[in-house]
């Protein structure tokens, strides 16, 4: 095992927070865009199964483009930098927050439905009164992953001079001959960085989720 | 219509070997999701029994598989072994595991506690009731668990062209480093198809597993509340 | 309810603003603004490899000497440089001679000539792209193929004709890239009939890993490898002249003609003379001392280039 060289470590202390702070940059924007522009896609496509495998089919295709020509698309459009980086994030977090909001929308059951349109709510008040709040589990399960994902994803901005840790994972490491201090540094940060974010996220889903707490209380 | 023979003709090229890539390519993933899909599940299932906290525990520990690039899983790998399946087996295996835990996890604490509390009014005993009741309720957010990781694992395993094992991500690299659209193309879209294939074969065994009672409630019932109510 | 959605939308809004005002935190540091380069912004970028980034961060730091406030960005891929060039997201980067031909040109290997012809034809055709291609360093970072001593001793190799004789027992370590290309595996078959008992296809940067592991006997290797140094390998001789001498693969600065226009004549002229004096000095023995003291000892690129220049760049003004 090789071992770790902390003067590559100490010199670069400065490098190793500029990239870190970059990366937090790209994974929370990204994240965020995706879940603003996947939710309402996954709202849409629920329970109807032809634009669902569509809207899956399509999110599962994006995921496989290699980053190198997804980059190499975007770049007439986008330029380099941290907006192409943020593009190709969101394309690929998109399969994630559809289906985990599809599916936790179809997971609320029929009666409760057909109780709240008894109750005189009209489809916008059963969607954000109901179906949305009895879905937020899966959905925010679907956040979780999402940000998590991403926070490995996005080491790929490096290849389009988004920075982040990939500058420090590739450039530095893998593509100097597998140095591993870099390579477990940028491992180490991202760790930290998802472990922190997902906490907040767990955090933010007990808030929004009073009833949950109430009823794991008599388990 | 000529980028359409171009990308068959590389795929059929000897050199690219197309057939052979595709089939080092399915061994990989499937190698990958049935070990990542295993864990996953009895993972999802040990979280769910245990407390939040400790629940937490086990998931961030299992999120490492992501919040790591594949590849940097991989270098760590090969690190101290030599190139070969192993590496890209188990960065495969750390990305497929947390959608499957977190979907098993998620769903089995969503199962309504009635239908729990009634089955065990009715004698079942703790196994019983994760088996007949509270795995076959969550089999919806399951199986999205494992179509998420079936597409990302058939999608991340062209990084096993990077460490000498082969699969439709050689195709794809050459193409991207030669420039050559009809041979990336050649690697890409059997990524694509197999990834696709994935989604509907789990799909269907989605709908299979699903308790026919549950599949009938589910269609009887409106999907949706419709305006003219 | 309306509360209950409100709050991860805070949330999310607080998450953006922290880290856009993290971002703004970290700006680079501006350039020398004396000399003939008068603050004059130049983006550099690299194509995320050793070789590259260090040439990036020798032209950039040369011409932050010169007054031109010059930054360094990582790419990565020849086609995402070339796009990025062409799309004025920067102004220069480092590129072979062989790769802007045979890749970018989309040329083939045998039309190529010798050096300085390959690169007027390079020159040439980039200048109807919008770009120049400023004089080429004379190192040559080829293309070589390379065995283990024990291999070479086993089956007596001295030349890519002996390889073709002994190939059948041994296993090759080569990129995808040169596996397929024209140039590459296909040439050394049909030129030197060489034929592997197997190859291991892996990425370029970990060429070197099936020899060190002892799984490859033979490597595809470029003239400027360190580990051709450090490793017990032996470079095989092109008794034919086809495969090394094919295409020549010279380091040279590719640099956006509309950017050049923009500049004061005093201020491209600086310029020019400037990537000419860093491109005189790199050698085949220089830049293979550089790249070991990235790859191997691990200092970094920029300290490496700094060190350099200050060694070698006397003032030319």
């Amino acid at each position: 095992m090789a071992e770790i060289r902390w003067d590559w470590i100490s010199r670069n202390a400065d490098e190793i927070q500029a990239r870190t702070i970059e990366h937090l940059a790209l994974v929370s924007v990204s994240t965020g865009i995706a879940v603003a522009v996947a939710i309402p896609i996954g709202i849409a496509v629920r329970g109807r199964r032809i634009p669902f495998a569509t809207a899956t089919g399509v999110a599962g295709i994006l995921y496989t483009i290699p980053s190198l020509a997804m980059f190499a698309f975007l770049l007439p459009i986008f330029g380099i930098g941290f907006t192409p980086a943020v593009v190709g994030l969101v394309l690929y977090a998109l399969l994630i927050l559809i289906r985990n909001t599809a599916v936790g929308l179809e997971g609320v059951p029929p009666a409760v439905r057909e109780a709240s349109v008894g109750m005189g709510l009209t489809p916008r008040q059963v969607l954000t009164r109901v179906e949305l709040p009895l879905a937020l589990p899966a959905i925010m399960a679907g956040i979780r992953l999402a940000m998590v994902s991403t926070v490995g994803i996005a080491t790929v901005a490096v290849l389009i001079g988004g920075g982040g840790l990939g500058s420090l994972i590739y450039s530095d490491g893998i593509q100097r001959g597998l140095f591993l201090t870099p390579i477990v540094v940028g491992a180490v940060c991202a760790t930290v960085m998802a472990i922190a974010l997902d906490l907040l996220l767990v955090l933010a889903e007990r808030m929004l989720t009073p009833w949950a707490r109430a009823r794991t209380g008599d388990r | 219509m000529s980028l359409v023979a171009d990308t068959w003709d590389a795929f059929t090229n000897p050199l690219n070997d197309g057939w052979g890539q595709t089939r080092t390519h399915v061994e990989l993933s499937a190698a990958a999701l049935g070990l990542a899909a295993a864990t996953g599940l009895a993972l999802g299932v040990l979280c769910a029994k245990i407390g939040r906290g400790a629940a937490f525990v086990v998931i961030t520990v299992s999120n490492l598989g992501r919040t790591v690039p594949t590849f940097a899983v991989i270098a760590l790998v090969l690190a101290v072994s030599s190139l070969g399946r192993w590496p890209a087996v188990i960065g495969l295996f750390g990305l497929g595991v947390p959608p499957i835990l977190l979907n098993t996890y998620t769903g089995i604490r969503g199962v309504d506690r009635g239908a729990v509390d009634a089955s065990r009014g009715m004698g079942l005993t703790g196994p019983q009731i994760l088996a007949r009741v509270e795995l076959p309720l969550a089999i919806p957010l399951i199986f999205a668990g494992i179509r998420t990781s079936a597409v990302q694992i058939v999608a991340t395993a062209a990084l096993a062209g990077l460490v000498g094992v082969g699969g439709l991500g050689v195709i794809v690299q050459s193409g991207l480093s030669n420039d050559q659209t009809e041979v990336l193309l050649a690697g890409a879209i059997p990524i694509a198809l197999l990834a696709i294939l994935a989604e509907a074969l789990f799909g269907a065994a989605q709908w299979l597993l699903t308790p026919r009672g549950l599949r009938l409630a589910r269609r009887a019932a409106p999907r949706r509340p419709r305006r003219t109510l | 309810m309306t509360r209950l959605h409100r709050r991860p939308l805070a949330l999310l809004a607080l998450a953006l603003l922290a880290s856009v005002a993290m971002l703004a935190g970290c700006g680079g540091d501006g350039g020398d603004a004396d000399g003939p380069g008068s603050g004059t912004s130049v983006i550099v970028a690299d194509k995320g490899f050793s070789e590259s980034r260090i040439v990036a961060q020798l032209y950039a730091q040369a011409l932050r000497g010169q007054g031109f406030d010059a930054d360094v960005t990582g790419l990565g891929s020849t086609k995402i440089a070339d796009g990025a060039i062409r799309n004025g997201d920067i102004d220069l980067y480092p590129e072979y001679t062989g790769t802007a031909f045979l890749n970018v040109l989309g040329r083939s290997a045998t039309d190529a000539g010798s050096p300085q012809v390959v690169f007027q034809e390079v020159a040439d055709a980039y200048a109807g792209r919008g770009l120049t291609a400023l004089p080429p360093s004379p190192y040559n970072n080829g293309n070589e193929v390379a065995c283990t001593q024990d291999a070479v001793d086993e089956y007596d190799l001295k030349t890519l004709s002996d390889l073709g004789r002994a190939s059948g027992d041994l296993v090759y370590s080569a990129n995808a890239e040169h596996i397929t290309r024209d140039d590459g595996l296909p040439l050394l078959h049909s030129a030197y009939g060489v034929s592997f008992k197997d190859v291991i296809n892996v990425d370029i940067s970990l060429r070197y890993k099936p020899i060190e592991d002892g799984d490859a006997d033979c490597v595809y290797a470029f003239g400027t490898d360190p580990s051709l140094a450090t490793l017990p390998l032996v470079v095989l001789e092109d008794d034919k002249g086809t495969f090394s001498a094919g295409v020549p693969f010279q380091n040279f600065p590719v640099v956006s003609t509309k950017f050049l226009d923009g500049l004061s004549d005093e201020a491209r002229g600086s310029l020019e003379d400037t990537l000419a004096s860093v491109n005189a000095l790199l050698t085949d023995e220089n830049i293979r001392a550089l790249i070991a003291k990235v790859d191997f000892d691990k200092d970094d690129p920029s300290d490496v280039a700094d060190d350099f220049l200050a060694e070698n760049l006397t003032e030319s003004s």
